[in-house]
């Protein structure tokens, strides 16, 4: 086949090379199991590969080889979060322990301190932060919330989802929320935040 | 009147869904009385929205993460093997 009638900014030769690294932190930051991302790098620009006669250049090459990513690591979490929400909800003793027995707040949430990470001085190490909180969650928890953010259809089933898997749902969710929130208090909007890192985004 | 735990699992819930009006008003009640769950709501509210604004933008994740090698020549060689059989 002519190589000219592909688009002229797509060049799969130089893919591994120009892109790789990024989609691979791209799909690790998704589904975070190194295999896995590897996986989802390998068949994303293998699916690309097929599918590059379509690209029409309406954005660069590299959105474009996100896209067809992204969509790999929605398949792959949606399948674990089906494989797992059957056996949900598992006993939580954390999530039990935040409540007395009678349900009170075992301790009361605090007041966050003025840390906003709208603050563009604070983004890049508010999401340093946000990332290690997103990594300390439990595999099934962290894989469910994770869907219910990036992928659109995901969350508008669980809008109106009813039934068990609805139910189980809720219950991961709240649970992974619950944990979010914890640690973000501890770790950024609590009286002593982190240490500054050099961390970049 | 419900528990704060319960409280906090519709707080939770709200961010998903539209809740059905026994479940809103039941929060709702209990919000005006539990200045502890009216905090929670609150917060959690702002972890959502950062947690969105997070996987909205580019999240390029960590930058020490690197394709292994042994992958990237993988890859290339079966681009290559694929940009032979096409041409």
């Amino acid at each position: 086949m002519d190589r000219s009638i592909t688009a002229p900014s797509l060049d799969p030769a130089t893919w591994v090379d120009a892109h790789g690294d990024y989609l691979y932190r791209f799909a690790l930051s998704r589904v975070r199991d190194p295999d896995a991302a590897e996986e989802l790098v390998q068949d994303a620009l293998l699916a690309a590969m097929t599918a590059r006669h379509a690209f029409r250049g309406r954005c660069s090459e590299r959105s474009w080889l996100t896209a067809i990513l992204k969509r790999k690591a929605i398949d792959w979490l949606r399948a674990e979060v089906r494989k797992r929400v059957r056996h949900e909800p598992l006993p939580d003793k954390w999530a039990d322990a935040q409540f007395t027995r009678a349900g009170k707040w075992k301790k009361k949430p605090e007041e966050w301190s003025s840390a906003d990470p709208g603050q563009e001085l604070n983004r890049a190490e508010f999401r340093k932060a946000l990332a290690d909180c997103l990594s300390k969650l439990p595999t099934r928890l962290r894989q469910a919330f994770v869907l219910r953010y990036v992928d659109e259809v995901a969350a508008d089933e669980i809008r109106g989802a009813v039934g068990v898997t609805a139910t189980n749902l809720a219950v991961m969710l709240h649970r992974a929320r619950l944990r979010l929130w914890q640690c973000l208090t501890v770790n950024w909007f609590g009286e002593e935040p982190l240490a500054p890192s050099e961390g970049r985004t | 009147m419900i528990t704060c735990r319960r409280a906090a699992e519709l707080i939770s819930g709200e961010l998903d869904t539209v809740l059905p009006l026994h479940q809103r008003a039941g929060l709702a009640f209990h919000a005006v009385v539990c200045g502890a769950c009216r905090q929670f709501r609150w917060q959690l509210g702002v972890v959502n929205e950062t947690v969105e604004e997070f996987f909205a933008t580019a999240w390029a994740g960590d930058p020490d993460a690197i394709l292994p090698a042994e992958t990237k020549d993988h890859l290339r060689a079966v681009i290559a093997a694929h940009l032979e059989e096409n041409s």
